[in-house]
C-alpha cells in the first residue's frame, strides 16, 4: 500500500493509494477526499467501551473508519489542525501517542488506552494515552513542526510538547529551574524524560495558539 | 531405610542444590505443587544461602526427593519462560523491536520477529530498572550498544532465578533505588495534597478573621473619607435643616455623648436632614445624619440622645468597615493585606448608598446596643431610655412600611428590649441628669421646617 | 497582468503587477500592500447560499452582503501585494471560456474579464452541515486567485470522485455533483465523523484542500474565552 506524507510540515497530509486488498485505519473525520471506488466502513475504535473511552479521556474519536477498495483508488487523510504528520513503522514494539496525535494506521496495528497517570495529567499531556503496538506503519500528527530525538540520560521537555514516545521513557515532572526561576521565566512545570528511547516532539502546542488567542480577544 | 543423603555426594547437599536457593525465596507455591500426600509433610526453609550450608540434610527418602524435584522444576520453570518485551539496537532497521525473550542458562535471550535473536551472558548484563512505569528492567550489554528490556512484573523474579543469583546485587540495588524514588514521588505527592488543603481552608478562616483584624488596624481617615463620600453621592431624601434650634440641640446631645465614646477625639459630624420618615444613621467615620421625622417622633430628647449614643457606636465600633469587607468579600481581604485600601473606600461608598447595607448584622446591632448604653451611662443620660424608645416604635410605628423607617432597619425583637433592658439594670447607679434642651421649641421648631418643607413641595 | 506568488506554502501572498487601465477585483480586506497608482473602488453582491452557523467559531453570517473591492491601475507597473486571513496556499487559475465553481471563502481576487455571481445556490443542502457555505460563480476570461486553508490539490476527475464538503475549493461546473453518505449506512456516515459529503462525477478539474477551517474551528473554539 502506498501512502506518501504531502505538505509537510504546515499542512501535512497523507496521499494514500489503495490496492484491492490493502486496508488502511483513519480516525473519524480524516478524510479529506477518496476515489468513489473507495470504500469506508464505520466501527467502534476497540470496541463499544473503549470507544466511549477514548473519545472522553484520550481525545481520540470514539469510531473508526476503514477504508479498502475492490478495484483500487485514491484516498487523502488529514487532521483537522494545521501542522506535521509523522510516520512510523511498528516492528512488534510499542509506542505511546498522546490524545488526539493518531491519524491512521495499517490493520496489523493494535490501539488501545492506556492510563497515563496524574502525572502526564499535570504535564498537559492528557489523563489517557493512546497505545499503538504491533507490526505496521502509523501516522500521528501535531499542531506545530514534528522532530524527533533519541535518548540516553535525562531530557528536559516543555510541558504540552511531548507528542510520542517509546515505553521505555520514564517521565517525571519538574520545575524549570528553582522556584522563582520556574514561575518568572514562563516555563513553570517541564517535563523530565529519561532514556533510553526515542521522544517526538512538536514545535508548537494548541494550548500556546489558545492562550495567545485569548490574550487578544475582548 | 538408609539415609539418602549418604548415597548423594555431599556437593550436592551443600554446594549446587544451595547455589540456587537464594532466588527460590517465595516458591513456598511450588512445594504445594509437589508435595506427595503423607502424613509427614517436610517443611523446606526459605533462608539465606548461607544458612543452606547449616541447615540439616534431608533425613528420608521422601524429604530428599521433594527437595530435589522442588529445586529442580524451579530452575527449570525460570529457564524456559517466555516474556514480551522489546530490543533496542543498532543492527535493528528501525532500531528498536518488539521481542519475545527467554532466560537461558548463560543469559538473556531476546527473539525479534524478524528471526533473529539477540543476546546478552549473565555476567556482562547491566540491570538498571526504569521506563514509563517505574518498573520496567532494562538488561545492556557491557558496552551499551543492545538493551533488552521487559516490563513483565515477574520478569524481575525470574530474572534472579534464572541468573543463579549473578545479578541479585544490581537487582537489588535497581529496585531499592526505583523504590526509594516512587517513595519519594508520593511523599511529595502526600505532602503537597496537604499543603494545598492547608492552604485552602487556611486561606478561607485567615482571611476571614485576617479582615476583621485588619480592617481594625486601618486608620480612623479611612472610615471617614468612606462616610464622606458616601454621604456626598447619597439622596438624602430631604433638604438639610439649618435651624440653630434643632441642630444645636442635637450638636448638644453629640457634644456629650463624645467625650464617652469608645475612640478618643472621634470627630462627629452632625447633619440634620428634614423628611417626615423617623430615622436617624451614622455613616463610618462620624457622619451622623438625623431625620427631622425623628425629633418629632421621640417623647424626649433623652431617647434620641440614645438613638444617636447606638449610631455613634456603630461608628467607633467601626460596623461599617466591617460589613463593607465583609461584602467585598475576598478582594477586600487582599486589598487591606496589601495596604491599599482607596479600592474599599470606592466599594464601600457604592455599598452605603443602599440603604439595604444600612442594616448591620445581628452582633453588630447588639454590640452597639450595649456599647450606646454604656455611653449613656458614662454620659450621665438614662440609657433605659433607650429600651423605651425601641418599645414606642414597635407600638406605635411598628407597621410603618416606609422604607426609611429606623424600624425597618434596626428590626426590633422582644428579646433585643429585653437585652437591653438587662445590660441596663447591670450598669451600676448612678444619677442621671435630663438633657439641657427644651424638647418643645425644638419640636415646634422641626415641625415648622417640615411644613415649610411641605409648603414648597 | 503578472502574478508571483510569495512565501509558499502555508502563508502564501500574492504579487500581482498591473498595467495601467488593468483592473482586478479583490476580495475586501484582502488587501497587504500597493503601490500609490491605484483607485479603489467598493462594491458588494449579494450572497447566496444558506446561512448558518460556522461550527466552532460561532459566527453566523446569513443573508450576508460580499463585498468587492476593485483596484484599477492609474499608472505604470504598479504592484499589488494580496493574500487571504487565514494560513494557507494560493493558486492560480487561467479562465478561458469556462465556469468555475469557487467555494466562497475560496475566492479571492479575478480580473477584469471574469464574472463573479455569489448567489448561486450550489449545493445550498450544505446546510445539512450546517457551515454556512456560499459559492461563487466565476465565468469568462482572465486570471482567477484561490486561497485555501491548507495545501491545494488538482484531481482530475474521469468518473466519480468524493470529497468531504469543507475541503473543497473550486470545481470546474462541467462536474455533477451531489451530497452523499460518505459509508454504507448513514448512521455511519455520521459516527464516521464525515457525514455528508460530496459526489463529483463527470470530467473536470477538482480543486480540494488539505484542511478545512471548521474541524480547526471546532477544536480551538471550546478553548477560547466567551467575549
Amino acid at each position: 500500500m502506498y501512502a506518501e506524507i504531502r505538505d509537510k510540515p504546515s499542512f501535512a497530509n497523507i496521499h494514500v493509494k489503495l490496492q484491492p486488498g490493502d486496508q488502511i485505519i483513519a480516525e473519524a473525520d480524516a478524510m479529506a477526499c477518496m476515489s468513489s471506488s473507495v470504500e469506508m466502513d464505520t466501527q467502534w475504535s476497540g470496541g463499544v467501551v473503549q470507544g466511549i473511552l477514548k473519545r472522553v479521556f484520550g481525545g481520540e474519536s470514539m469510531f473508526v473508519n476503514t477504508f479498502s477498495t475492490k478495484t483500487g483508488g485514491d484516498l487523502v487523510l488529514t487532521q483537522p489542525f494545521p501542522g506535521d504528520m509523522q510516520c512510523i513503522d511498528l516492528n512488534g514494539n510499542t509506542m505511546f501517542l498522546q490524545p488526539g496525535a493518531f491519524v491512521a494506521c495499517e490493520p496489523g496495528v493494535k490501539l488501545g488506552l492506556g492510563w497515563a497517570g496524574i502525572k502526564m495529567f499535570i504535564a498537559r499531556e492528557g489523563l489517557f494515552r493512546l497505545k499503538v503496538s504491533g507490526t505496521g506503519r502509523v501516522w500521528f500528527g501535531a499542531y506545530g513542526g514534528i522532530f524527533q530525538k533519541e535518548i540516553d540520560g535525562e531530557f528536559v521537555v516543555d510541558s504540552g510538547h511531548l507528542v510520542a514516545y517509546e515505553p521505555t521513557i520514564g517521565i517525571r515532572i519538574g520545575l524549570a529551574g528553582g522556584i522563582f526561576s520556574s514561575f518568572f521565566s514562563g516555563e513553570g512545570l517541564v517535563t523530565r524524560v529519561n532514556g533510553p528511547g526515542r521522544i517526538y516532539m512538536q514545535s508548537r502546542s494548541f494550548d500556546g495558539l489558545a492562550a495567545w488567542t485569548n490574550a487578544h480577544l475582548g | 531405610m538408609s539415609n539418602p543423603a549418604e548415597k548423594w555426594p555431599i556437593i550436592m547437599w551443600r554446594v549446587i542444590l544451595p547455589l540456587g536457593e537464594s532466588a527460590f525465596q517465595g516458591r513456598r507455591g511450588f512445594f504445594l505443587r509437589c508435595a506427595l500426600p503423607g502424613p509427614e509433610r517436610p517443611t523446606l526453609p526459605q533462608t539465606g544461602r548461607l544458612d543452606a550450608v547449616f541447615r540439616p540434610l534431608p533425613t528420608t527418602h521422601r524429604e530428599a526427593c521433594i527437595l530435589v524435584a522442588w529445586y529442580g522444576t524451579a530452575w527449570w520453570d525460570a529457564m524456559n519462560k517466555q516474556f514480551s518485551g522489546g530490543v533496542l539496537s543498532d543492527q535493528l532497521g528501525n532500531g528498536r523491536a518488539g521481542a519475545e525473550i527467554v532466560l537461558t542458562a548463560a543469559g538473556v535471550s531476546a527473539r525479534v520477529p524478524d528471526g533473529r535473536s539477540f543476546d546478552i551472558p549473565y555476567r556482562e548484563c547491566r540491570v538498571e530498572i526504569g521506563g514509563y512505569n517505574g518498573r520496567m528492567v532494562f538488561c545492556r550489554d557491557s558496552i551499551r550498544t543492545l538493551t533488552i528490556f521487559c516490563d513483565d512484573r515477574k520478569f524481575p523474579g525470574e530474572l534472579a532465578t534464572a541468573s543463579s543469583g549473578r545479578l541479585d546485587e544490581q537487582l537489588g540495588d535497581a529496585l531499592k533505588r526505583v523504590r526509594s524514588q516512587s517513595r519519594r514521588g508520593t511523599l511529595i505527592g502526600v505532602v503537597s495534597l496537604a499543603a494545598i488543603l492547608v492552604l485552602i481552608v487556611g486561606g478561607y478562616f485567615g482571611v476571614r478573621y485576617g479582615a476583621q483584624a485588619a480592617v481594625h488596624s486601618l486608620p480612623i481617615s479611612v472610615d471617614r473619607q468612606l462616610g464622606k463620600t458616601a454621604f456626598s453621592s447619597m439622596d438624602l431624601g430631604g433638604p438639610e435643616v439649618t435651624d440653630k434650634v434643632v441642630v444645636a440641640a442635637i450638636q448638644k446631645m453629640v457634644d456629650q455623648l463624645k467625650p464617652q465614646a469608645a475612640i478618643e477625639g472621634f470627630d462627629f459630624e452632625i447633619h440634620v436632614v428634614d423628611s417626615e420618615e423617623l430615622n436617624a444613621f451614622c455613616l463610618p467615620g462620624g457622619v451622623i445624619v438625623v431625620y427631622t421625622g425623628l425629633i418629632s417622633g421621640a417623647e424626649n430628647p433623652d431617647q434620641v440622645a440614645a438613638v444617636i449614643g447606638h449610631e455613634m457606636s456603630h461608628a467607633t465600633l467601626r460596623h461599617g468597615l466591617e460589613r463593607t469587607s465583609q461584602s467585598l468579600g475576598v478582594w477586600a481581604a487582599v486589598s487591606l493585606l496589601i495596604g491599599d485600601s482607596t479600592g474599599l473606600i470606592a466599594g464601600g461608598a457604592d455599598l452605603f448608598q443602599v440603604a439595604v447595607v444600612n442594616s448591620y448584622s445581628r452582633e453588630q446591632e447588639d454590640a452597639a446596643d450595649k456599647e450606646g448604653v454604656r455611653m449613656l451611662h458614662a454620659a450621665g443620660i438614662d440609657p433605659s431610655s433607650m429600651a423605651k424608645f425601641f418599645a414606642i416604635m414597635e407600638q406605635e410605628h411598628g407597621d410603618a412600611p416606609k422604607l426609611f423607617a429606623w424600624i425597618s432597619t434596626h428590626p426590633q425583637h422582644t428579646d433585643r428590649i429585653a437585652s437591653v433592658t438587662a445590660t441596663v439594670d447591670a450598669l451600676p447607679d448612678r444619677q442621671y441628669t435630663p438633657l439641657d434642651i427644651d424638647w418643645q421649641e425644638v419640636q415646634s421648631k422641626a415641625k415648622d421646617v417640615q411644613k415649610t418643607t411641605k409648603g414648597d413641595r | 497582468m503578472q502574478y508571483e506568488f510569495l512565501s509558499r506554502p502555508a502563508m502564501t501572498a500574492a504579487k500581482l503587477t498591473l498595467d495601467a487601465g488593468e483592473s482586478i477585483t479583490c476580495e475586501v480586506g484582502a488587501m497587504i500592500a500597493m503601490s500609490r497608482g491605484f483607485t479603489v473602488e467598493t462594491t458588494s453582491r449579494n450572497k447566496g447560499g444558506s446561512g448558518g452557523f460556522v461550527k466552532g467559531l460561532k459566527r453566523m453570517f446569513a443573508g450576508e452582503n460580499f463585498f468587492l473591492n476593485h483596484f484599477t491601475a492609474t499608472n505604470h507597473a504598479q504592484s499589488l501585494i494580496i493574500g487571504p486571513a487565514m494560513l494557507g496556499d494560493i493558486i492560480h487559475y487561467p479562465m478561458t471560456g469556462g465556469t468555475l465553481v469557487v467555494q466562497g471563502s475560496s475566492w479571492l481576487a479575478s480580473s477584469s474579464g471574469v464574472e463573479i455571481d455569489a448567489t448561486f445556490q450550489g449545493i445550498g443542502k450544505a446546510l445539512f452541515s450546517g457551515e454556512g457555505i456560499f459559492w461563487v460563480k466565476c465565468s469568462g476570461t482572465g486570471d482567477l486567485m484561490l486561497n485555501s486553508f491548507g495545501a491545494i490539490h488538482c484531481v482530475e476527475v474521469n468518473g466519480e470522485y468524493v470529497v468531504d464538503s469543507g475541503h473543497i475549493v473550486a470545481f470546474e461546473d462541467t462536474l455533477e455533483f451531489h451530497l452523499g453518505k460518505a459509508g454504507k449506512s448513514l448512521i455511519g456516515s455520521f459516527l464516521g465523523g464525515e457525514g455528508l459529503v460530496c459526489k463529483f462525477s463527470g470530467q473536470g478539474k477538482l480543486y480540494f484542500q488539505s484542511h478545512n477551517p471548521p474541524s480547526f474551528g471546532k477544536l480551538l473554539g471550546p478553548k477560547l474565552k466567551p467575549h
